[in-house]
């Protein structure tokens, strides 16, 4: 449409063009030709003013120096109505009443003929007639056009002179050029002839770009709309990338007692996308993981944000990795209108002894140095409510690197539809263990091959790493640091030593025996409640007690890394009931409140803190 | 901690000697063990050199007294210094056993 619009519109310009052109060149070549004709005709026109002007111009002279002006205006219309050729006379004083030039142009009306006088109201003296006119005897003015009849005129001044030769007065007679006018209205009757298609092609022409600039406009707003909600989208997507890197882990740096060196990098295909992966160091375990939300975009960033903020809030409960996926899979299997899934891997790592409780749902096994970790597969999260995921175990060998990925790895395809593989994973994980590079080399390193591998091909699916190397150090010893420390293995048998340790604590605070005896009972009954019940079953783990004292107060602090426990929440036992009725247990904690002066509990980074205050009240 | 037991005119009687923490509960608890067959004799625990007594222990006491009274047995306390004897009040224990 638009294309038929332009070649007509270039058809009637081009129509327009050459009638017009014909029309000129056609003028041009009569005019040439009566000009030949004319020139002498046009020569004797010309004497024949110059003739009257000079003839005129001592009676003008004359009449102007008796300030006869009616008499002069007379004279000036009677020798206009004579002269057939000239069209108006122009008769200036240089010395007017006001010191200013004055004139007045006395000339034949262009209807009825007669003289008719206009007294100049514009700046003559620009005019070259006037100008030119009073410094020559006799000047012929280049053409121009009046400013009261519609005319191009040539203008022959002659100026009045005093006994000085001073110009006083000018007296001009002006020519039509009546020759010029009649060529443009030839021109213009031409056009005429030509004038009705060319306004109807130009109509049709104008109708045709009016209908194409309304669909235009109608399209450009369209599209200003459609643009506006893409940048609005692009706006939001570009939020909802950033929100979501914000979600992983701010750092790959760990504590520096952590044992481990990790690193991570995640790649989205899209602004947002359905990889994701966590670490967090709680005491002397670090909880890690990795997971691939099935889809991509929008739908699988929402459930990539539900997921990660259900595995960060399960492992601050301390749950084993099994039971996060458990938990995870029922809250998800439960409202899975769109059947997503995700295949995830958790490990809970103790950094003290290397030990790996993992367990995994569907998801690719990790690499532990060269091999594959060995792995139940399980079922993906979000597809049966209840499944029984399975928890595993294995020790990490000092200096070995665990390597996790999504399948963006694996499967990053090349433009021949090759993908990357396992094999070219594994040959870059040898490669950079044998030089025993750090986890961020490698993924790096990995990083590289894969943008090497796939070239300008699109990637197609989110592509996530995560590396730790198992690196423990020899244990720093904190405890010279603090005077007032204890650390006991789990083992109620310890309470003997806790005993001697408090006994010493209490002497140099100045406690008295009774007060001593007290304290020793609540910090016994404590760490037995701590051994008891935040390693249960006889786990293994530590109690550290921190003591410190002031003048007013002794107080102890006991943490340990065990499973959430607070004392001051347990039911302390009924002491008014008979022997039959009572409860055996809730005595520890009674005792630990009526001993002490203060008590107070507190979840901190995966410990449980206690703290237990005593007012110091001195010996006498 | 140290456990001396014997009978004496029909009474039972097991003296303690030292700290009964949770670390020594267990031995003590095999130690008392004895006193479960009192068959309706009175039980007398000397708690004249118990320097030391945490809920560990008090649970003992309330255990030996729960078996024994369903056997006509009572259970006496004596020879408990201040400090003990306030632990005994903080945890309602004076008013379950006997004082002798």
């Amino acid at each position: 449409m638009l294309i038929v619009a332009a070649l007509l519109l270039e058809l009637i310009t081009a129509v327009q063009y050459f009638s017009t052109r014909n029309g000129i060149t056609h003028k041009m070549i009569e005019m040439a030709h009566r000009d030949l004709s004319k020139s002498s005709r046009r020569a004797a026109l010309k004497r024949g003013v110059e003739q009257t002007v000079t003839e005129m111009l001592p009676t003008v002279s004359r009449l102007t120096t008796q300030n006869a002006t009616d008499s002069l205006y007379l004279y000036i219309s009677e020798m206009l109505t004579m002269q057939k050729e000239i069209v108006g006379f122009n008769y200036c004083i240089i010395n007017g009443s006001e010191g200013e030039p004055e004139g007045i142009w006395i000339y034949k009306d262009g209807k009825t003929g007669m003289p008719t006088e206009q007294i100049f109201d514009f700046n003559f003296t620009e005019r070259s007639w006037y100008k030119e006119g009073i410094k020559e005897d006799g000047f012929w003015s280049e053409p121009y056009l009046s400013n009261y009849r519609v005319m191009l005129m040539s203008t022959y001044s002659m100026p009045m002179r005093d006994e000085n030769g001073n110009p006083f007065a000018l007296l001009g007679a002006d020519i039509a050029m009546r020759d010029l006018s009649a060529l443009a209205s030839e021109i213009y009757d031409y056009q005429q002839r030509t004038f009705l298609p060319i306004i109807l092609l130009h109509s049709l022409g104008l109708l045709l770009l009016a209908f194409i600039i309304i669909r235009g406009v109608r399209n450009i707003k369209r599209l200003q709309v459609f643009s506006a909600e893409k940048e609005r989208i692009a706006n939001e997507l570009n939020i909802a990338n950033r929100i979501q890197r914000a979600m992983l882990p701010k750092t790959t740096v760990l504590p520096e007692h952590s044992n481990v060196e990790l690193f991570a990098a995640l790649t989205p295909a899209r602004e947002v996308g359905g990889d994701f992966y966590d670490f967090v160091v709680r005491g002397n375990k670090l909880f890690f993981c990795i997971g691939d939300v099935s889809g991509k975009g929008v739908p699988a960033a929402l459930v990539m944000a539900m997921s990660i903020s259900a595995f960060r809030m399960m492992s601050e409960r301390d749950l084993l990795p099994d039971r996060i996926i458990a938990q995870m899979n029922n809250s998800l299997s439960r409202n899975n209108d769109y059947n997503m899934f995700i295949t995830l891997f958790i490990g809970l790592l103790d950094l003290n002894t290397g030990k790996l409780l993992y367990s995994n749902a569907g998801h690719k096994p990790p690499i532990i140095d060269s091999q594959s970790l060995p792995i139940i597969p399980n079922l993906p999260v979000g597809t049966f409510e209840d499944f029984d995921y399975t928890l595993q175990e294995i020790t990490i060998p000092k200096g070995a690197t665990l390597f996790l990925y999504t399948d963006g790895l694996t499967e990053a395809e090349n433009d021949s539809k090759k993908q990357f593989g396992t094999e070219r994973m594994q040959t870059i994980i040898n490669n950079t263990m044998q030089e025993g590079a750090t986890p961020e080399k490698l993924i790096n390193r990995m990083t590289e091959a894969v943008h090497d591998f796939v070239g300008d091909t699109e990637q197609s699916d989110d592509l996530t790493m995560l590396a730790l190397r198992y690196m423990p150090k020899q244990c720093s010893s904190d405890d010279t640091k603090l005077h007032h420390r204890l650390t006991l293995p789990c083992d109620i048998n310890q309470t003997t030593r806790l005993a001697e340790w408090i006994d010493g604590i209490c002497e140099s605070a100045g406690l008295g025996s009774s007060a001593s005896m007290q304290v020793n009972l609540a910090i016994e009954e404590a760490v037995v409640n701590v051994m008891k019940y935040a390693y249960p079953n006889n786990s293994k783990g530590e109690v550290q007690i921190d003591a410190l004292h002031d003048q007013e107060w002794l107080k102890f602090i006991i943490t340990d890394l065990g499973l959430p426990f607070d004392p001051t929440t347990l039911e302390e036992a009924d002491t008014s009931t008979s022997a039959e009725e009572r409860k055996i247990g809730g005595l520890g904690v009674h005792l630990m409140r009526k001993m002490m002066d203060s008590i107070s509990y507190e979840r901190i980074d995966g410990k449980n803190v206690l703290t237990l205050g005593k007012k110091v009240i001195k010996r006498e | 901690m140290r456990t001396t037991f014997k009978q004496e005119n029909k009474h039972l009687i097991m003296s303690f000697e030292g700290r009964l923490d949770t670390a020594a509960s267990s031995q003590t608890e095999e130690d008392m063990r004895v006193l479960y067959d009192c068959e309706g004799r009175d039980i007398i625990l000397d708690c004249t050199n118990l320097q030391y007594i945490s809920s560990s222990g008090l649970r003992l006491f309330l255990g030996l007294l729960k078996k024994a009274r369903p056997k006509g047995s009572h259970v006496y306390l004596t020879g408990m210094n201040e400090d003990l004897r306030q632990v005994f009040d903080e945890t309602g224990f004076t008013t379950l056993f006997e004082m002798l």
